[in-house]
């Protein structure tokens, strides 16, 4: 009997312990800790405010009537009591708040009784695996977020429409003032070959460089390394210095921790002055003297033992003097910072730097956060365009600015900035680098050739020297292939 | 008799059984360590700071508890947690109910082509289900079309799908075949039909491979990710795991809460097990499906 009576309890016990964990009162102890203040900029060369405003219009600007009409004028289509969907992948914390809370402010205020519904889509790849299934159903949300190499695709089959009659609209689209504002690598990042803009930025990160600014002063480093000897120099230093303290944990470390991944071989390509592409934008080119350099200095600084690798974020060893530089998204930031708070954490100075050419150049990988208008109907399309220039005008810019940590795509967000900058000194510094940004291609087959500059960089790095120039080669063709592939 | 002196040599165990039962169990104790490690690991970073979580230390050397707090709000976990659990039970519900009927069919009932669909059947199992997910999703999409309820952001295409499992059918079919053929004659002399011979008595013999069954549909479900993110849109119907996958950023993840959040999911699991562990040894035993 007590037997049955366990085997009856055990299923009632099990279902109403789930129902009590899920029904559970809120909780409402401890909010999230606040984000410590981050370590101060060091005193560098490099200016604090971006010094290049854009100063052209990046398109052509929208016709200004050229008399004030009694009445507002109307739009050519009617956006009037739309529901705009909206894929993201912000789900979560303060990003997430914001965002929600910029589409809860357009739902109340805008003219037209447009309704935003915006949803979380979980990564980029659940996105991107969302969208794709969409395509085949029919049914596209109205406006997207994802990496401008998979929306070159979407755009390819339809799925995502040029965004310039939208933003031209004389109504509802930009103003020059509008167009001027805008950074004209922001713009051009979502561009397809042929010019169409399919893709519109919403904000940005950059691929930087972590630089240990304190721990180079000791090494004997006043100022960050604008060259490839002097990066070699400062990274060896750090690595010989620890092979001969009396730690034997950190033997190895010290220099860069290098992930052979096409955004960092991309970032020092551009700081080379390169693009990848060849000469008339038609294809790619690895076998460029600005590739060819950034495979050398990579090999080079892997056979000197001045570079090594790590299996996840390279956070803690920046943090405790395993690494006098690493490489990340501004994204990261936070998550740097919270490294520097760990008990074994060194707390040195340290800052941001861009990626050094081969002979002094200097540049950033432009990470964009752009967004597509799916390809639904005129009136969905256009009160997706209305909700788009909004979170895109400046104020609401510097909303989600604040929310997110990324960097506007617009110079004129920067006025309502100031607060942030001043409590976000390195986030601060950060903005010094837009002006020396290239974004990678927006094209259908970066995304099958990033996956392959990876695997060659890789293979480089594992290889000898030698192998560089026909490794390179094999690398143009694998992308010449890609790009016949996609556009099969 | 024996002098105490032989008797305290009989019962000395040669050195040999001393070594074998040694290396037993010290193999064992590795196994164990193995497999509590991962445990271990997930309780002690859900309880670190962000900055230690990064690094490699074992232990912290602050506790804190409140990431269970943050976790559990910044994911929107009794929201995700109500939902895991009534998709769960749909789809247990479900895949018991149909899979124990098509088993008993296939195993029981002479039919025209039967062996053939069962071998059909199971060469669905060879299939990689990546491969199926999007003809599924077209699938599920048409259904919501045609059909009264809508499927897609809906439980219909969360739980219908998984309702039919060959893996399910296939195990019950197995143990309903070794049922004696002179049961049912004295059943069916009794009066009995199929579903009464079913109800009544190949089902209370058969507790161990539903226990199997509800424990490894239980974990399957539960722990969903792929599927769920493509066919919903919005956190009305997404599982828990769409929750713990949210710690995950463009650049970085927020390992601490993202344990913390794994230790609250995986409690549902455990408690389960631990209520039905012992017929799900004796069915995984008895059926030789071990790992």
């Amino acid at each position: 009997m007590i037997n049955k009576l366990l085997k009856l309890a055990f299923p009632i016990a099990l279902v109403l312990s789930m129902l009590l964990v899920s029904c559970g009162p809120a909780a409402t102890s401890t909010p999230l800790a606040t984000e410590p203040p981050p370590a101060a900029p060091t005193n560098t060369s490099q200016p604090a405010e971006p010094t290049a405003p854009p100063a052209e219009p990046t398109s052509p600007p929208a016709p200004q009537p050229t008399t004030p009409p009694a009445e507002p004028p109307k739009p050519a289509i009617d956006p009037t009591g739309q529901t705009v969907t909206f894929w993201h992948v912000w789900g979560t914390g303060l990003p997430n708040d914001t965002m929600l809370a910029i589409v809860d402010s357009f739902n109340a205020t805008n003219e037209w009784g447009i309704t935003v519904e915006a949803m979380d889509q979980g990564g980029y790849s659940n996105l991107e695996d969302a969208l794709n299934a969409a395509v085949q159903t029919g049914d596209l949300p109205d406006l997207v977020t994802g990496y401008t190499n998979a929306m070159a695709n979407w755009y390819a089959v339809d799925a995502v429409v040029d965004l310039t009659p939208l933003a031209n609209d004389p109504v509802l689209g930009l103003s020059q003032e509008d167009w001027a504002a805008f950074y004209p690598g922001a713009i051009e990042g979502g561009k397809a070959p042929d010019g169409k803009l399919f893709a519109f930025p919403i904000s940005q990160s950059a691929n930087v460089i972590f630089y240990n600014s304190q721990w180079a002063k000791e090494l004997g480093f006043d100022n960050p390394p604008t060259n490839y000897a002097e990066f070699k120099e400062q990274a060896c230093a750090a690595t010989e210095a620890n092979n001969n303290d009396d730690n034997p944990d950190n033997d190895g470390t010290g220099g860069l921790v290098l992930y052979a991944s096409a955004s960092n071989v991309a970032s020092f390509v551009f700081a080379n002055g390169g693009t990848m592409l060849n000469a008339d934008k038609t294809g790619y080119d690895f076998s460029d003297p600005t590739v060819v350099d950034v495979a050398n200095f990579f090999k080079d600084l892997w056979d000197s033992g001045c570079a090594y690798p790590t299996e996840s974020y390279p956070n803690p060893e920046f943090a405790t003097r395993k690494a006098l530089f690493t490489v990340s998204s501004t994204a990261g930031l936070p998550y740097q910072i919270a490294a520097f708070d760990a008990p074994d954490a060194i707390k040195d100075e340290w800052t941001l730097i861009p990626f050094p050419g081969k002979d002094g150049g200097q540049a950033v990988n432009l990470f964009g956060q752009y967004v597509a208008i799916g390809n639904t109907n005129p009136e969905r399309m256009m009160a997706t365009w209305v909700f788009l220039k909004y979170l895109t005008s400046p104020e609401v810019q510097a909303k989600w600015i604040g929310g997110s940590a990324y960097y506007p795509t617009r110079s004129d967000t920067l006025q309502f900035l100031g607060t942030y900058k001043a409590t976000n000194p390195i986030w601060s510094y950060g903005l010094s680098f837009l002006q020396y940004g290239a974004a990678e291609p927006a094209w259908p087959s970066w995304t099958s050739v990033r996956r392959s500059v990876g695997d060659t960089f890789s293979a480089i790095l594992a290889g000898t020297p030698a192998d560089i120039p026909s490794l390179l080669s094999d690398l143009n063709d694998t992308a010449a292939q890609a790009i016949i592939e996609t556009q099969e | 008799m024996d002098s105490p002196h032989t008797s305290k040599r009989r019962n000395r165990k040669p050195a040999w059984l001393i070594f074998r039962n040694l290396s037993t169990y010290l193999l064992l104790s590795v196994g164990v360590l193995v497999a509590i490690f991962p445990f271990y690991w997930m309780l002690s970073t859900s309880l670190m700071s962000l900055g230690e979580a990064q690094g490699t230390r074992l232990i912290p050397s602050e506790i804190h508890p409140e990431n269970y707090v943050d976790a559990w709000e910044e994911a929107d976990f009794s929201r995700y947690m109500w939902n895991s659990t009534r998709i769960t039970l749909m789809t247990l519900v479900g895949e018991l109910t149909f899979s124990t009927l098509a088993a008993y069919a296939f195993a029981r009932i002479k039919f025209p082509g039967r062996d053939i669909i069962f071998t059909l059947l199971l060469t669905t199992m060879m299939i990689p289900a990546m491969v199926t997910i999007i003809p599924n999703f077209l699938t599920v999409t048409w259904l919501g079309r045609i059909g009264p309820i809508k499927w897609i952001n809906n439980w219909p295409a969360l739980t219908i799908p998984f309702m039919g499992s060959v893996f399910s059918i296939f195990l019950l079919r197995q143990f309903f075949a070794q049922v004696p053929d002179e049961l049912f004659d004295a059943a069916q002399m009794d009066g009995a039909g199929h579903l009464r011979f079913l109800w009544n008595i190949v089902l209370p013999l058969s507790k161990a491979p539903m226990m199997v069954i509800i424990v490894l549909s239980f974990i399957g479900t539960w722990n969903a990710l792929a599927w769920p993110m493509l066919v919903t849109n919005s956190p009305d119907w997404r599982p828990i795991a769409v929750g713990l996958y949210s710690f995950i950023g463009e650049a970085g993840q927020m390992i601490n809460l993202m344990m913390a959040g794994a230790f609250i999911a995986v409690i549902p699991i455990l408690i389960l097990y631990f209520f039905t562990q012992k017929q799900f040894t004796e069915s995984i035993a008895r059926s030789g499906l071990k790992g």
